[in-house]
């Protein structure tokens, strides 16, 4: 089996790790700056905090790597960048709503394994609750996905430009070493 | 960080070391030097944003406000690293557009362009060492 090229390899974990990173680096920024950071953070568990942001780079790497596919960003001579924007627009939307899923499930097991633990020592368990069930996957459920469609495509977006603004340093500088070497070549030695 | 600022020291080491003299070998070598430590920053990046988090969420309560001289540190740093990923994403396309090009691009300016961005990678990542060393310590 032919090896995957280099870009293949490397870009969907770059940028993926890269998409990931700096969307929780800005978070943590705009709530340091407005002060929320100790609210927030000082009721999140460590554990449980590691996992969401495990779970945020599992989805949005995931998502990278999908959108990445069939886009030739070494091929220096098309731009290809419209595409790479339409491709980061609709992946993000896919990635909030992944992550909405796999976040659910994770609280899905949470509160399951809590459930296993009181009846394992003897404490009632609560009751559920019909109608909280029914307005939460009726109702709650869809607009949550709304939200995270809307939300991870305006996300990906944004760090689409940051790609993209990317991409065209990578080709300016990568064409500066073709012309230089042109420029080497041609010099009578 | 260890791998971030002292991988980012290997790579431009090599690239200093090595004259580019047209061996094949010796550029897959490097190639794949490159690409290794690119796979490894992204994830040491990673790790260092979510135990960055840890830390924030562990001393929250007691920590000073953003706007304190220690918040502004932590804002100074936070931009730190935040450069670094931006200059980052595109010194790790440029690894795998010299990689893809095979002789398309001229070795020898393709890495003088990428001792450049290592250089640029182990002056912001020294920088993000020395921020965090003087938020540490008050």
């Amino acid at each position: 089996m032919a090896e995957p090229s280099p870009e293949r390899r490397l870009l969907p974990w770059a940028l993926g790790s890269f998409h990931t990173s700096f969307f929780v680096l800005v978070l943590i920024v705009v709530l340091v700056t407005s002060g929320a950071i100790e609210g927030l953070l000082s009721g999140l568990n460590t554990l449980l905090g590691f996992a969401f942001f495990a779970l945020l780079w599992f989805a949005v790497w995931w998502a990278t790597r999908r959108g990445l596919q069939g886009l030739d960003l070494s091929d220096l001579e098309h731009a290809g960048i419209a595409s790479l924007l339409r491709r980061a627009v609709g992946w993000g939307s896919v990635a909030g709503v992944l992550f909405l899923a796999a976040l659910g499930a994770l609280l899905l097991v949470i509160g399951g394994l809590d459930l296993a633990l009181r009846l394992a020592r003897g404490k009632a368990a609560p009751a559920p609750d019909a109608g909280a069930i029914v307005l939460l996957v009726g109702i709650g459920l869809p607009i949550a996905a709304i939200v995270a469609c809307v939300i991870g495509g305006l996300v990906g977006g944004i760090l689409g430009l940051l790609d993209a603004a990317a991409l065209l340093g990578t080709r300016a500088l990568i064409q500066l070493a073709v012309r230089r070497g042109q420029r080497r070549d041609d010099e009578p030695s | 960080m260890a791998v971030l600022v002292g991988g980012a020291a290997l790579v431009f080491a090599v690239l200093t070391r090595d004259a580019a003299d047209g061996d094949s070998a010796d550029d897959a070598h490097l190639s794949r030097l490159a690409e290794t430590y690119e796979v490894l920053f992204w994830v040491a990046i990673g790790l260092l944003v979510m135990t960055g988090i840890g830390n924030l969420a562990a001393f929250g309560p007691s920590l000073p406000s953003g706007a304190s001289p220690w918040g502004q540190k932590l804002l100074a740093k936070l931009a730190l690293v935040g450069l670094l990923m931006l200059a980052s994403v595109s010194r790790s396309m440029l690894v795998a557009t010299v990689a893809a090009s095979g002789s398309a691009v001229p070795v020898r300016e393709a890495r003088a362009v990428l001792r450049v961005a290592y250089a640029l990678t182990l002056g912001l990542g020294v920088a993000v060492l020395a921020l965090a060393m003087w938020l540490a310590h008050g």
